[in-house]
């Protein structure tokens, strides 16, 4: 079977070699007989090939005598004139591939000079590399004049032609990958799996792809030509429109996030949006296009993650929380118990009391009677009680206190959070978290707080930020534990401060505790990454707080550390300027 | 100066103002009870060298010192000292570790009555065991050896890749000192169940898989019988008298329509009736050695020659340490009094009865010495309850028992 293909190809390389000797055969023979002058040089301009009306006319030679050698080095038998033509204009013709055209005289082989005309042009090789020229002349002295213009015009016809073929082609893959383009485009438009609108300077919908018709459930007919504001989607067209101004306003892409709006059925969805300007001439600005998705699952997705995040903490917190809440519960229910046994003694002794004056109001009373009720008085054990009672209801009144506190508190768990940021209190929020996270420090260390009272409200997502702080101090009371042991009698501290730096809003969270290897520093805000042993943390806390800070916020997080000697997380929220001078 | 006849508690917790809230609600015991008050372990520690005391009841979280470091050393230390935590700790994996070094649990908030009761139980208890080395003796223990096919069955069943909850509470209940334990545990107040669990294949289901590994494995709450070292005594023995007479008494509490609550813990009662004995083979090797081997020569009573060498019987010893460790009063009872129920102070039938007599009737069975029959029973006691008519039927109940077991 190969043997078979072999020998079929052997068989079309022979007949190919035959058919190619053969047409080179015709080829020199038309040459050879032509009666103009003809030569053909290579790209280093060695003469490949001459015609007898070359050799004999013009040079008095054979063709022996020159092919194979360069025409610059035969000084002796090509005329200078031929040589400088060729020198000048050989590097051009080559690289443009045009025809060239030169009237020139030469001294022929008998000692006359002749006017002739030279033709120039490139010939390639198979493969369509340039090969080398071919030159072919024409004697002008014999022949008349006419024959001269003609030959004129018809080289500057085809040289306009040759023009005009070019300007056409030139036009046609213009206009070719013009539409091309644009049907790129429109491909690319039609298959981008975001929404995409384009909108003109006035807001008109000069564009509506395919992923906004879906989302909206509106067709691009129905649309292009009418403005944005008035598309008829419900939608929160403020935020949108202050998006659009403000980039325009600032000439540059301005994202928008969680935008609301309602579909067609009626549910509640999420959408993101991107709008960048696109400038004319001169910067002047024709409009915007708008990148979007509906990112309602991914809010969902995100508020889930979060919620996750946040039952973990929960459930890392539940064991402090519910000693936090038991050991009042303690002190109240016995308290409350002690009372009720100490009302049940005053009101005897009340009874005693009108047992007395029941006795006055009927005579003089017995001394016997005096000392009887002395006595059941001292049973009672009333100054005891007077004593203990007020203490008693005192400290009940606090572990009522310390309970509602920090039911308080727990309510930053309640809220679902993710959705909309709201002004918040900041060093409020702190004072809650750190309320709830009371267990997991008291024991290992101080917690100083330094607020700034003038910390203007910032504009936040409360669960998060919650979460943020709870996750940095409960972080800071291990760091602490892992330096000093669980029942060192040292404790750490742990300092939270609060100031505004211009328009940020500073958080300040140190502590006094082993700090953080340099090995590893890199990598702590990577999600999942942990070096606590399973049950104290899961590598979320930090992974969660800059994604908090950082995305959700604009905010920045950074760190200060020292090995053996703390560490402290520096947060900066920025300060939304209108609203803290709505202040 | 200390009133000799007061019981003396010791109460410690970091929070001045639980302090001050039990000393304020259990003032009206100070008529029976000495109360001291601290905030401090160190100073806990310091308190007991000084005076004597018969109870501590202590905090868990607190700083420094905390309540399992000095619950430790107060068993060291002073362990005729019974220990008791009170903690609003809910975490498990402090509490598990706790429960090795308290005989009893309670969870904040607990109800003052509740903590009385359980105080005035205890102190009850202190009565049963006039020496006070062998009490010492008994405070310190915190497992009870079990039989090593067992213990081996219960780690291999814990530690295999799917291990079946069911099959983990049949070989716990086989085993005596399992169950007492895996008891102890599951009725203590950290678990938060309101009503107290006497069957040990509930105890385990409510436990639950992972955390019967917790105990078993890394808290080690089961040991495992040295047979090599207690060779001389027939422990596979008194697992099987024990199991007998503890179907013996459920079948007889029956029988006679005990209350509810007696009949669930009549399989308990008679499986540690002679509980007491694990704790004198395994604490007084040679002396007991020497008396069993008496008691098989002579005939005689086994608590009889207890009672001559410690003063004290494995009644007694067994049921202060399910005393101590929570057990129910009418299990206590009849372990301490099952060999002389007349000094028992309740005069109606109970558990006392049936272990009385399942276990008089079981050790006849046993030994085919038919001529003493049932003359260990103290017929004048069942006279009394006026149940001396019911022996035969008994016998009757627990011969057909023991043929369909067989």
């Amino acid at each position: 079977m190969q043997q078979f293909q072999l020998e079929n190809k052997m068989d079309e390389a022979v007949k190919t070699e035959a058919m190619l000797a053969e047409s080179q055969r015709i080829l020199s023979e038309v040459i050879n007989t032509i009666p103009n002058p003809a030569f053909i040089k290579n790209t280093d301009g060695v003469l490949v090939g001459c015609n007898p009306a070359f050799t004999e006319t013009i040079l008095g030679t054979t063709s022996k005598a020159i092919v194979g050698r360069s025409i610059h080095d035969l000084t002796e038998i090509i005329p200078q004139a031929l040589r400088d033509i060729c020198a000048k204009n050989d590097e051009n013709l080559l690289k443009n591939r045009a025809i060239q055209v030169f009237e020139t005289s030469i001294k022929c082989a008998d000692g006359v000079e002749r006017n002739f005309l030279l033709s120039r042009s490139t010939f390639t090789r198979c493969d369509g590399v340039v090969a080398g020229i071919i030159s072919v002349m024409l004697d002008l002295t014999n022949g008349n004049h006419a024959e001269k213009l003609l030959h004129d015009r018809t080289a500057e016809l085809m040289k306009s032609s040759e023009e005009l073929k070019r300007q056409i082609k030139k036009r046609k893959i213009a206009k070719q990958s013009i539409k091309e383009a644009h049907r790129e485009i429109n491909h690319l438009i039609s298959s981008l799996p975001t929404i995409l609108i384009g909108l003109s300077r006035e807001n008109e919908i000069m564009h509506w792809n395919a992923v906004a018709e879906k989302v909206f459930k509106i067709t691009a007919a129905e649309l292009i030509g009418s403005t944005l504001d008035q598309c008829g989607i419900q939608w929160d067209w403020q935020k949108i429109a202050d998006g659009i101004s403000q980039s325009q306003g600032k000439g540059c892409s301005v994202r928008i996030d969680n935008v609301n709006f309602r579909n067609p059925e009626g549910e509640e969805r999420y959408l993101g949006l991107t709008i960048t300007p696109f400038n004319g001439e001169k910067n002047s600005i024709l409009g915007v296009t708008i990148i979007g998705a509906d990112i309602t699952d991914r809010v969902k997705f995100e508020a889930k993650l979060h919620q996750s995040h946040k039952m973990e903490a929960i459930g890392q917190l539940a064991a402090g929380i519910a000693h936090e809440i038991n050991t009042p519960t303690q002190f109240v229910g016995d308290n409350t118990r002690f009372l009720q046994d100490a009302f049940g003694a005053l009101i005897q002794g009340c009874g005693l009391y009108k047992e007395l004056i029941k006795a006055a109001k009927s005579g003089p009373v017995s001394e016997k009677l005096i000392e009887s009720l002395k006595k059941r008085f001292v049973e009672l054990d009333i100054d005891y009680l007077e004593e203990e009672v007020p203490l008693a209801i005192q400290q009940t009144l606090k572990g009522v206190d310390r309970i509602t506190n920090i039911v308080q508190a727990m309510k930053i768990f309640a809220h679902p959070g993710g959705i909309a940021k709201e002004p918040i209190d900041i060093n409020k929020e702190i004072e809650k978290t750190i309320t709830i996270t009371r267990n997991e420090w008291k024991y290992v260390a101080r917690l100083i707080t330094d607020f700034d009272s003038t910390l203007p409200a910032v504009s936040c997502y409360r669960a998060e930020f919650n979460q943020v702080i709870l996750n940095l101090i409960v972080n800071a009371a291990h760091a602490i534990e892992d330096l000093n042991g669980r029942n060192s009698p040292e404790k750490g501290t742990i300092t939270i401060n609060t100031r505004r730096d211009g328009n940020w809003a500073e958080i300040r969270i140190s502590d006094t505790g082993v700090g953080i290897p340099e090995a590893v520093r890199h990598r702590i805000f990577d999600l999942f990454f942990t070096t606590k042993e399973p049950g104290r943390g899961t590598g979320q806390g930090l992974a969660i707080a800059h994604s908090v800070i950082v995305e959700k916020h604009n905010g920045t997080i950074n760190l200060e550390t020292k090995e053996g000697q703390g560490t402290a997380f520096i947060l900066r929220l920025p300060i939304d300027v209108d609203l803290a001078e709505n202040d | 100066m200390t009133d000799q006849t007061k019981k003396r508690i010791l109460f410690v917790d970091d929070e001045p103002m639980v302090l001050k809230g039990l000393q304020r609600t259990l003032r009206k015991m100070r008529g029976e009870w000495e109360m001291v008050f601290t905030d401090s372990s160190k100073q806990a520690l310091g308190i007991l060298t000084s005076e004597p005391f018969d109870v501590i009841v202590s905090d868990l979280r607190m700083p420094e010192m905390d309540g399992a470091q000095l619950l430790a050393e107060v068993k060291s230390k002073h362990p005729q000292v019974v220990r008791i935590i009170l903690s609003g700790q809910v975490e498990q994996e402090t509490t598990f570790k706790s429960f090795q070094l308290a005989h009893q649990s309670l969870s904040k908030p607990c109800d003052a009555d509740i903590l009385r009761q359980t105080l005035n139980q205890l102190f009850a208890l202190r009565s049963l065991l006039a020496d006070e080395s062998i009490k010492r003796i008994v405070s310190q223990t915190e497992t009870l050896p079990s039989l090593p096919k067992v213990y081996t069955e219960v780690i291999g069943e814990l530690q295999s890749a799917d291990p079946s909850i069911k099959k983990v509470g049949e070989i716990i209940s086989s085993d005596l000192g399992m169950t007492a334990k895996i008891l102890q545990i599951v009725n203590s107040a950290f678990l938060g169940l309101v009503r107290k669990i006497s069957n040990p294949k509930e105890a385990v289901m409510l436990l639950g898989t992972e955390t019967i590994k917790a105990l078993v494995l890394s808290v080690k709450i089961f040991s495992e019988f040295n047979q090599k070292k207690y060779a001389w005594f027939d422990f596979e023995h008194l697992f099987n008298h024990s199991l007998s007479v503890s179907m013996f008494t459920q079948t007889i509490s029956k029988e006679e329509h005990l209350d509810q609550n007696l009949v669930n813990n009549a399989l308990m009662a008679g499986m540690f009736h002679d509980l007491g004995k694990l704790i004198l083979v395994t604490n007084f090797q040679e002396p007991y050695r020497k008396i069993l081997a008496e008691a098989r020569e002579t005939g005689q009573d086994l608590w009889d020659l207890e009672n001559e060498m410690f003063g004290t019987s494995h009644a007694e010893i067994g049921a202060y340490l399910m005393g101590l460790w929570g057990l129910e009063y009418p299990i206590i009872e009849a372990i301490a009094f099952h060999h002389c129920p007349a000094k028992s102070l309740s005069h109606a039938t109970g558990l006392l009865t049936a272990v009385h007599f399942g276990d008089v009737y079981d050790r006849l069975k046993n030994s085919c010495n038919a001529e003493n029959g049932l003359s260990r029973l103290d017929r004048g006691y069942l006279a009394n309850l006026g149940v001396a008519d019911r022996i035969n039927g008994w016998q009757m109940i627990c011969k057909e028992l023991t043929e369909r077991k067989v």
